[in-house]
């Protein structure tokens, strides 16, 4: 089963302002790369325009925020009410 | 007019929560600000809740609480890709109350909690984030929130807002910004499954429940381990990755967990279970070093916010430090508030309390032993020599056996020099 099946089973309440934004222009000189895959929800991607980051379906555990070496992230908690709702956590 | 409590309460976790009802029961206005729309819908837990903490502060919870299965078995497992090697210690002294650890939801266990300072007369404001403090002549006198007019005024503020901590950063008692190495990032599944197998599975009855932790080889020298725990109709199962180990391996930490769920003995006690939920969090993983300043002016941090997760080597404690620093905090606000005094001089005591209880003590006992569980050989030759060492005494074929001790000098002389596994026995031995 792969990451997007499992996020099926998981609630979100998607806000349309995304709480955490990417500066892809640092990406572009970014070696490391370690959003690629600290991120348990693999929200971080590689496409061929460079990274990608969708920001529905974070799980909200700030592994990205402190990974990030570049400063590429801005990361916020989303808005009171929005992201994710585990029903069992 | 911006509206005034006693003390503000950020996070209606365990720690938020055993802090507001502490305070709330002596009497004092509280507000417990919650950025979820339900307490607990945020949180994760990957252990058992060591929950006597709770024995002052709720009479009765042990059958009061929404608690999941009541722990009487708990196993050590060192896997290789074909094996389990199994440490498991059950007693009857487990099987009655008042019980030692319970599995809970923190959906469900965190919202009862939450109940319990609600109805003690806390004021409790979910879909609320907090996004900053307020500061007047060097105290902290209240938070922001997002909301229009989201200003709310309080003699003390506790920090109670889980691992990511910013806001003892943004009080000025974390001075830098935790760092991968310092947390864990665990990944979760829960799998639905019949009462009656797990029930068998395990061999449980009724409430009972069991805790395993592992270690091994799929962890492929990653820093970490997983864990496997009996809900009613569910089970729990997951990993802890050191993030800064993570990184220096560059690996998914999806992928050790497929590899984990794949081992072929860890595959019997889950098969069949349906994904019900995938969750993530970190978790403080260093202890003591991690620890920030707990106090400033009208400002106190509790719970994971503080970096209080302890682990001996085999239980792996957050839950419980939570509630007792909340409790402390809370018991530290009221005497505050009593004596008119809240400066950081006053609430020093806090800091007390936490060194005179278990916290302290037990932060102070396990400081190095994370290093000790740092040390890769146990993920890889330590499984690995178990493994043999086990297979050489249970296997019978036509070939002579050898005495214990030579055996092991042999399985063990392939893997590692008795030299470093000496060293390795002191270390263990020194710090846990």
């Amino acid at each position: 089963m792969d990451i997007l099946e499992k996020l099926m089973r998981v609630y979100f309440i998607s806000d349309e302002r995304p709480h955490i934004t990417v500066n892809k222009s640092i990406c572009q000189s970014c070696s490391s790369k370690e959003c690629l895959y600290v991120c348990p929800a693999q929200r971080y991607t590689m496409e061929a325009e460079g990274i990608q980051f969708v920001a529905d379906g974070c799980l909200e555990c700030g592994a990205c925020r402190i990974s990030c070496k570049s400063g590429a992230i801005t990361w916020n908690y989303p808005r009171g009410g929005f992201g994710v709702r585990f029903r069992l956590g | 007019m911006v509206k005034h409590f006693d003390v503000i309460v950020v996070g209606a976790g365990l720690a938020g929560s055993a802090a507001a009802l502490t305070m709330s029961r002596s009497g004092l206005n509280v507000c417990l600000i919650e950025r979820a729309t339900s307490p607990g819908e945020k949180n994760v837990t990957g252990g058992v809740l060591y929950g006597r903490v709770l024995d002052d502060l709720i009479t009765d919870w042990q059958n009061k609480a929404p608690v999941e299965r009541w722990i009487v078995k708990n196993g050590i497992g060192m896997i290789t890709s074909k094996s389990l090697t199994l440490f498991q210690f059950e007693t009857e002294d487990f099987y009655n109350p008042p019980y030692n650890s319970c599995t809970i939801n923190r959906a469900n266990f965190d919202l009862w909690l939450a109940q319990q300072a609600e109805e003690a007369g806390a004021t409790l404001v979910t879909n609320t984030l907090v996004e900053d403090l307020i500061f007047k002549d060097g105290y902290v006198k209240g938070v922001k929130t997002q909301r229009p007019d989201g200003e709310l005024e309080a003699d003390i503020v506790i920090c109670a807002d889980g691992v990511n901590s910013l806001l003892a950063q943004k009080a000025g008692l974390r001075k830098k910004d935790i760092s991968p190495h310092e947390v864990g990032i665990g990944i979760k599944e829960v799998l639905l499954l019949p009462i009656e197998k797990i029930n068998e599975r395990f061999g449980l009855e009724e409430n009972q429940g069991s805790a395993y932790e592992f270690i091994g080889t799929f962890l492929n020298c990653v820093h970490g381990g997983a864990f496997l725990y009996t809900n009613k109709k569910t089970l729990s199962l997951g990993i802890v990755v050191n993030l800064g180990s993570l990184q220096k391996a560059a690996v998914q930490p999806s992928m050790l967990l497929e590899e984990f769920k794949g081992q072929p003995q860890i595959q019997k006690f889950i098969e069949g279970g349906t994904l019900v939920e995938y969750s993530a969090h970190m978790v403080p993983e260093i202890g003591l070093e991690m620890v920030p300043k707990l106090y400033g002016n009208g400002v106190m941090v509790a719970g994971d916010a503080a970096g209080f997760v302890v682990t001996n080597g085999f239980t792996f404690e957050g839950m419980n430090y939570a509630l007792a620093s909340g409790k402390a905090a809370g018991h530290t606000a009221v005497l505050a508030m009593k004596n008119g005094d809240v400066s950081a001089k006053a609430l020093a005591a806090y800091q007390d309390k936490i060194n005179e209880s278990f916290i302290g003590k037990n932060l102070e006992t396990y400081r190095k032993v994370y290093h000790v569980l740092g040390n890769p050989r146990l993920r890889q030759e330590y499984p690995q020599i178990i493994e043999e060492i086990a297979k050489e005494l249970f296997l019978f074929d036509d070939k002579p056996r050898i005495k214990l001790a030579k055996m092991v000098r042999s399985v063990v002389g392939n893997k590692v020099s008795m030299w470093q596994v000496i060293r390795d026995g002191i270390d263990m031995w020194r710090y846990m």
